[in-house]
């Protein structure tokens, strides 16, 4: 298979805010580190600093993840449709103006609120800091939600100018009015879908954005703590699915090649994501969960959403990938075997998720919440973001699998594992989430999370390293 | 009750975890030698159903099983016997203010609110977490909790609420 010219530039672009995201993501990931081992009783920090570590942490990880996650859809977009490349780097831009405004806010504004808040915590901290710093972290969230509403749209007024925008929502194949072999592929299926869901979320989270901006400026505006509280649920929770529904389009774009089986549309497939994405939806509402005064049928409608999310992912996308590489003849090498490894974080996440939804009077804000997300994020998303780089740069650099390619990889996901181990049965045992100081009794957990966080940074730093050293060998980059 | 339920999903996640591991593991070490794609796919599409219908009975039972054990007033008022003891739960950065702070066995309804952000408020016994609802400004959470065990009772702030969110907490007695 031959490259067009487009496709080697969208690969230089991709390959290039790959390396500047993975390092993003590897920094930011060290500072929730740094915070996880002052848990565990090993150093001792101020929790004014751990709180701002955790702000630096989740804020970075789903930012950085987020935005190489996007990079690689694009590349994996790139075969089959023509997206703005001048847009690409606009929507980088605006990330990094979103993360020069977090360390401002942060490091200088001692903004402590983390990446999950809740109105009106940016502007009553009891002292902790500044109104201008929690006004400074909503504007980080509103170049988040720019930035991705135009990679979103792009990938949406792109696809559907190829293909037509019910062909590229899969209804087409829903009603029969689209032979499967002339269909759009799933990669442009599922990029579609997922950007028309995040572009919802992202409605919701600009209000909210708007509407805390305007307290700011005047304390006597009101806003319903129950509708905004819905609305911030509603847009984050979207968001980091997302993040997650962007990987599995990249894996049904890339994992074939390495397979060498076909992954076509067909109905099932387009009926999985039309699934997905109502079912995703309606799952917000599992965020609320503990707020008896939602309405009664919202709160059975989150329940049911979660459980119904599990049927397109696990049902259509993890097992057809099963499908896709058993007997395949194909040979295992670093890239596809991160993307296999996503999947199956992904699938464990996302029981612990369901059940979570399911019984979250027991679990609702312990360690288990976190416990799930890392699941599917460090040891889910992230692989295959890590797998799309690798491909690019085994495609574009001839690169091929060392040693220590390999000892990341597994150092990573060992470390991985143990650490959500540790919040998953911490979680079980009662232990609330974002405690600076953990609770009498149940610090053990965090002090052996501790070893695994730090096998983590192992792992992950000698990937940032190979790919680095990667990187020089392709040929994308060269003469551009 | 409540210890069960926290048991029992401990294990089911262990359990799905080392399934999900052991499916991955067989059908990556499986991908040789190359058999026709056609075949594998109708087997596999076969064992989907299968899982397809499994996944549907477990989801049902356990969406109902949930749904049974829902807090929320209009569902646990159908089960409360008796007049409940009422206690007014304000809650603050960084303290909880309980109108009552030794309560009777039975029947308990705490009515949770907020004076400035969002707080949890969550009862532990024994280092267990045996209750919860959030604690919001302009809105009351009603909470029943059917008490059977006296003893000493924590609270915990379950929802991050600022720097001093780990050490909001207060007790409670039941006699």
């Amino acid at each position: 298979m031959t490259d067009s010219h487009y496709q080697r530039r969208t690969a230089g672009i991709a390959l290039g805010i790959g390396a500047i995201t993975i390092v993003l993501y590897g920094v930011t990931l060290f500072f929730g580190v740094i915070a996880r081992t002052s848990q565990g009783g090993f150093i001792e920090l101020r929790p004014d600093v751990l709180y701002e570590f955790v702000t630096l942490h989740s804020t970075g990880v789903a930012g950085s993840l987020m935005t190489g996650v996007t990079a690689m859809m694009w590349y994996a977009l790139s075969r089959h449709v023509k997206l703005s490349m001048n847009l690409m780097l606009i929507m980088f831009g605006i990330i990094g103006a979103a993360v020069v405004s977090l360390l401002v806010c942060t490091l200088m504004g001692y903004y402590g609120s983390g990446w999950t808040y809740l109105y009106p915590l940016p502007f009553k901290s009891a002292g902790a800091w500044d109104e201008w710093a929690g006004a400074l972290y909503l504007l980080v969230i509103g170049c988040v939600i720019i930035a991705m509403f135009i990679a979103w749209a792009d990938v949406i007024v792109s696809c559907s100018r190829k293909y037509g925008f019910a062909s590229c929502m899969g209804w087409n194949l829903i009603w029969g009015n689209e032979n499967p072999d002339t269909a759009p592929p799933p990669v442009v299926i599922i990029s579609t879908i997922t950007s028309m869901c995040g572009i919802l979320s992202l409605f919701a989270g600009s209000i909210t954005v708007v509407q805390q901006l305007v307290y700011w400026a005047d304390p006597s505006y009101y806003i319903d703590y129950l509708f905004i509280k819905n609305l911030i649920y509603y847009f984050g929770h979207i968001l980091m699915n997302m993040v997650m529904y962007m990987s599995a389009a990249i894996v049904y774009e890339l994992l074939p090649r390495y397979a060498g089986r076909p992954w076509k549309s067909n109905k099932i497939v387009a009926i999985s994501w039309n699934t997905a994405f109502i079912a995703v939806t309606l799952a917000y509402l599992h965020h609320l969960l503990q707020d008896f005064v939602q309405p009664l049928a919202f709160q059975v409608i989150g329940v049911f959403g979660s459980y119904m999310a599990a049927f397109p992912a696990t049902v259509v996308t993890i097992i057809g990938a099963l499908i896709l590489v058993y007997k395949s003849g194909m040979k295992w090498s670093v890239a596809p075997l991160y993307f296999f490894l996503g999947l199956m974080g992904w699938a464990i996440g996302g029981f612990a998720a369901v059940l979570d939804a399911g019984f979250n009077q027991q679990f609702h804000n312990t360690m288990f919440v976190p416990g799930h997300f890392h699941t599917y994020l460090l040891a889910g998303a992230s692989f295959v973001f890590v797998g799309a780089l690798y491909h690019l740069t085994e495609r574009f650099g001839g690169c091929t699998d060392t040693f220590e390619d390999k000892v990341g990889m597994w150092t990573w996901l060992i470390g991985a594992y143990g650490v959500v181990a540790m919040f998953v049965y911490s979680g079980v045992f009662g232990t609330p989430r974002r405690y600076a100081v953990q609770m009498p009794g149940t610090e053990i957990y965090s002090t052996i999370a501790v070893y695994f966080a730090w096998i983590v940074v192992f792992g992950v730093t000698m990937v940032i390293a190979r790919y680095l050293t990667r990187l020089q060998r392709v040929k994308p980059l060269r003469g551009w | 009750m409540s210890h069960t339920i926290q048991i029992l999903v401990g294990i089911a996640v262990l359990v799905a975890a080392v399934i999900i591991t052991a499916i991955f593991w067989w059908v990556g070490s499986r991908t040789q030698p190359q058999e026709d794609y056609k075949s594998v796919t109708e087997r596999g599409y076969r064992l989907r159903r299968e899982y397809f219908w499994g996944l549907l009975i477990v989801s049902v039972i356990l969406f109902g099983v949930g749904i049974y054990s829902f807090p929320y007033p209009q569902i646990v008022e159908t089960r409360v016997t008796g007049k409940p003891f009422v206690v007014k739960v304000m809650s603050s950065q960084f303290m909880f203010d309980m109108s009552e702070t030794e309560l009777p066995r039975g029947w308990v309804r705490f009515d949770v609110t907020a004076s400035d952000v969002n707080h949890g408020f969550g009862i532990y016994k024994d280092g267990w977490l045996i209750a919860q609802t959030q604690a919001m400004p302009d809105y009351v959470n009603r909470l029943y909790v059917n008490f059977t065990e006296p003893g000493k009772y924590e609270v915990w702030c379950l929802e991050y609420c600022g720097l001093a969110h780990h050490i909001m907490m207060t007790e409670f007695e039941v006699k």
